[in-house]
């Protein structure tokens, strides 16, 4: 049962995807991806309830798929290898070439054909899971609106959105096959497709600077996937292991850690970390949906699903102390190339970086406390991100600027959007939100290890600066305007509105959410348990969290200035203090701009030196495994 | 929670914004006869937000009101946790929630004097915020938990945490923007016309920030006085002997630059960090 509903929600949207392509129809085009993200939904509920875990399930169909994907991988490589000749990018073809070979001998000459299980689910699939089938969804849903008005911008004469809702869905399954398998050669297959999937994506719009930005994305990912296959024929080479669950059980030894530290290193360059941040950067050229799913429940978050499943076999290691250094060194310089930025798009995909960063040194510290606050932070972080992009697409669409200079006075044009941004951001950035009540555990679990925990509180100090000047230039108006809805696509509406309700709902049902899914997996990885939760308490060995005072703090605050508003008439506007010269609103007499602190951040420049640091600290992982 | 600690929840919200306002009337005493006037009343400051309560409610932008509201809520709330012993770290991301409100409050203005003061107070938040929690960190190397129920069991912190406590002190002076660090807005010594952050918020609002900021610097306060939690009595004079300090600093130094207050508050923050626990590993060898 559970690995049928396993099977459709990997096989589904893939095979899908392939008839997608081949509808023209805009209406049965729309209802066909519909039905698929529908069925991803109600499969990955369906596991979610019905599920014994952790379990390992074998299906049936094990060499059938086995087979196919052997060939899929000979064909993707090729494939990637003739995308090299046609953007003209050298690189790819290099790592094409070197994932080719070893393959092929690995193939043919070291591994041995043997019947395994198929799918390895634990708690951490299913969570994994529920974020690429909620958030992924309500993502496409989105792009139905908006990819829609970005043809009419592009006036294309015939529409590309059969290949890009195709790739979408291809996407989407392909996650979930990274999420599943046991295997550790599908793990690889599906790592690559997302990567080819990406590139497909960022280069949709086939500009000049899409095909160049898709083209860096490839060829870094494709150094990852080459890293990944380097790490499993390692691994099988000394252990004879092929199969996550066979990996997991092992006691891990010294030999095992030369394996770990290169699909490690496979998934720092997915999670964009330093130095292979800029694939992601660049990645913004694509429409807005595909950075949405690339920064929210896809890909970067495969680096960090793969990242967590290996914790174990590197607990208590010199190598997971060197990570935790890493992640925090990512968080906070890539936090303050964030601060010199007014980009929106620029913003928000540094503070993804950053996060990521966080993640994996929490994940570094490898407490369980630090488990715990990496597992939430991938959970809130997904959702938080998904809303904040969308809604930069949609405020983006409608003045034409991402800047968020540009972005000032926008509650009187776009009120619902604007107060959805606010609270997007403030669901990143301040307590009780999810975000912070998981950086909260994350900072208290880096306590021991000095350096790390001074660099998680600069970046969070920086975090909270570059977001809230964004929030303040979002709300400034000259004097109140009326409220009103502004008028927007039904499936816009419904990807903001659901996304934001989940985005609060998570965050007050924080404990729930704590006790459902993240506990159990603690409990599986033999870790004693530190942290407990009981009705909006989070309670760790060091310290302790109540979120309801807070949000009724809030919630008082709203009702309160609610009620001011609305009660007393001897309520007195004024216009803003301007030393008595009184602009008009209209005119615009003067423009107070951001501190973005150009005299001492230069992105450029910084952005080379902390490369060579990273890059430093890489090596270091690298040494961690000797010591 | 048990009753006693709603008790005590409920006293401290109630007595801090007495024991506040009666600091900052102190506060203005002795700047004044600092310099050479007679200075207002001690109780000067009641009777300020007592006049501002009453005022016309003047504003320009709604959501100034629920930013005021928000900012004195957090500072409450945060006290509040304070006297029941909760966990530290927690309080000041409560504290900072209100902070985060009050710049916003003042940014959405548009008047360029609340905008200037609001990008400086987030300039002061970040010289000051992670100093803060840099000073968590300290404690816990100490009493092995971030609650403050065990780390006031140390008793005696000031004597492992010297530097930590200059850290926290330096954290003061920035937190009630004293100079050389009165960017976003300058307290009342130094009079000016225009106050920065403060510019757009007028009547019952500005009445309600200045109680907040009552709350938060008894907070601190409260928190140098923990160093040496033995004995209360002279924590509490520890604590005001560095409040008296930053009033000498206050009349003694001018404004400086914000390039210059960051790296200087992060160089001592980290410095003076890094140090005071290499000691405590030291110590403890």
């Amino acid at each position: 049962m559970t690995s049928d509903l396993v099977l459709i929600s990997i096989i589904a949207p893939i095979v899908m995807s392939l008839t997608t392509i081949t509808i023209g129809k805009a209406v049965a085009r729309k209802a066909f991806v519909l039905a698929t993200l529908l069925i991803v939904f109600l499969s990955s509920l369906a596991i979610f309830k019905t599920a014994n875990l952790p379990t390992v399930v074998g299906t049936s169909f094990y060499g059938i798929i086995d087979k196919l994907i052997k060939v899929g991988d000979y064909v993707l490589l090729f494939y990637t290898l003739y995308v090299s000749f046609k953007v003209k990018e050298p690189k790819i073809a290099i790592f094409s070439i070197l994932q080719i070979l070893p393959l092929a001998f690995f193939e043919l000459f070291m591994l041995k054909e043997q019947e395994l299980n198929t799918f390895y689910i634990d708690n951490l699939s299913i969570i994994m899971n529920l974020v690429v089938s909620v958030v992924g969804p309500i993502i496409a849903v989105y792009a139905f609106g908006y990819m829609d008005h970005h043809e009419e911008e592009k006036k294309l004469a015939k529409s590309r959105q059969s290949r890009f809702f195709a790739i979408i869905l291809l996407f989407i399954g392909a996650m979930n096959g990274i999420i599943f398998s046991n295997n550790l050669m599908w793990i690889y297959f599906f790592w690559e497709i997302t990567s080819l999937s990406s590139f497909l994506l960022i280069s949709h719009d086939k500009t000049e600077e899409a095909i160049k930005n898709a083209s860096k994305a490839l060829w870094i990912n494709m150094l990852g996937g080459f890293s990944l296959l380097v790490g499993i024929i390692i691994l099988y080479k000394y252990t004879g292991i092929i199969t996550l669950d066979a990996l997991l059980k092992t006691n891990s030894s010294y030999i095992l850690l030369i394996p770990v530290f290169f699909m490690v290193l496979a998934a720092f360059t997915k999670a964009a970390q330093m130095p292979f941040q800029s694939w992601l950067l660049g990645a913004m050229v694509a429409p807005t949906p595909v950075s949405a799913l690339l920064h929210s429940s896809t890909m970067v978050k495969a680096a960090i699903y793969l990242i967590l499943r290996l914790a174990p076999t590197f607990r208590g290691t010199t190598l997971s102390g060197f990570i935790a250094l890493y992640g925090a060194f990512t968080f906070i310089a890539t936090s303050i190339l964030a601060l010199s930025q007014s980009n929106g798009k620029k913003i928000l995909a540094y503070s993804t970086i950053a996060n990521l960063g966080l993640m994996i040194s929490s994940i570094g510290i490898n407490t369980s406390s630090a488990i715990t606050a990496a597992i939430l932070l991938l959970i809130f972080h997904a959702v938080s991100k998904a809303l904040l992009f969308l809604c930069v697409g949609t405020i983006e669409q409608s003045i034409g600027s991402r800047d968020i200079e540009d972005m000032k006075g926008l509650i009187t044009k776009m009120p619902v959007t604007t107060i959805i941004t606010f609270i997007g951001i403030l669901s990143l950035m301040i307590a009780p939100f999810g975000m912070l009540l998981s950086k909260w555990m994350a900072i208290e679990a880096a306590s021991r290890n000095l350096l790390v925990a001074l660099l998680l509180i600069l970046g969070s100090a920086i975090t909270v600066m570059y977001y809230t000047r964004w929030i303040g230039n979002i709300l400034s108006e000259g004097r109140n305007s009326k409220f009103f809805v502004e008028k927007q696509l039904s499936t816009i509406k419904f990807a903001l509105y659901s996304l934001v309700t989940i985005a609060i709902v998570l965050s007050l049902a924080v404990t729930q959410l704590f006790n459902a899914i993240v506990k159990p997996e603690i409990n599986m990885l033999k870790m004693s348990i530190s942290v407990k939760a009981a009705s909006g308490y989070l309670e760790s060995n060091l310290g302790g969290f109540s979120i309801y005072p807070v949000f009724f703090a809030i919630g008082l605050a709203v009702i309160l200035a609610f009620l001011t508003i609305k009660n007393s008439h001897d309520i007195v506007q004024t216009k803003p203090y301007e030393a008595g010269l009184n602009y008009d609103d209209s005119n615009n007499g003067y423009d107070v701009k951001n501190y973005y602190l150009p005299s001492i951040i230069n992105e450029a420049v910084m952005t080379k030196y902390m490369n060579y640091i990273s890059f430093i600290l890489i090596l270091a992982i690298f040494g961690g495994i000797l010591l | 929670m048990t009753w006693s600690d709603y008790l005590v929840f409920a006293a401290a919200v109630i007595l801090t914004p007495l024991i506040g306002g009666l600091i900052t009337g102190l506060d203005r005493k002795v700047t004044a006869l600092i310099q050479g006037r007679y200075g207002p009343p001690v109780l000067q400051p009641f009777y300020d937000v007592v006049k501002l309560l009453s005022k016309e409610k003047m504003i320009v932008n709604d959501f100034q009101i629920f930013a005021a509201y928000i900012y004195l809520l957090s500072a409450i709330l945060s006290v509040g946790f304070f006297a029941i012993k909760a966990d530290l770290l927690m309080i000041i991301f409560i504290m900072s929630i209100g902070l985060v409100f009050y710049v916003i409050g003042a940014l959405a203005t548009r008047s360029p004097y609340s905008q200037v003061g609001a990008q400086r107070e987030l300039m002061q938040m970040l010289a000051y915020e992670p100093l803060l929690i840099f000073v968590l960190i300290g404690m816990y190397y100490v009493a092995g938990s971030f609650n403050l129920h065990d780390i006031m069991s140390h008793g005696r912190l000031l004597l492992d945490l010297p530097l930590i406590f200059v850290v926290l002190s330096l954290v003061l002076d920035i937190k009630i923007k004293k100079s050389p660090f009165d960017f976003s807005t300058s307290e009342h010594a130094h009079q000016e016309l225009v106050r920065g952050i403060l510019t757009d918020y007028a009547g019952p609002y500005l009445a309600l920030i200045e109680i907040a900021d009552w709350y938060e610097l008894v907070l601190l306060l409260a928190m140098l006085a923990i160093f040496w939690s033995q004995n209360l009595v002279i924590g509490a004079l520890i604590s005001l002997f560095v409040f008296f300090l930053d009033i000498i600093v206050d009349n003694i130094s001018a404004r400086m630059t914000l390039k210059w207050m960051l790296s200087f508050s992060w160089t001592i923050g980290i410095v003076f960090t890094v140090v005071n626990i290499g000691y405590l590993y030291f110590v403890s060898r």
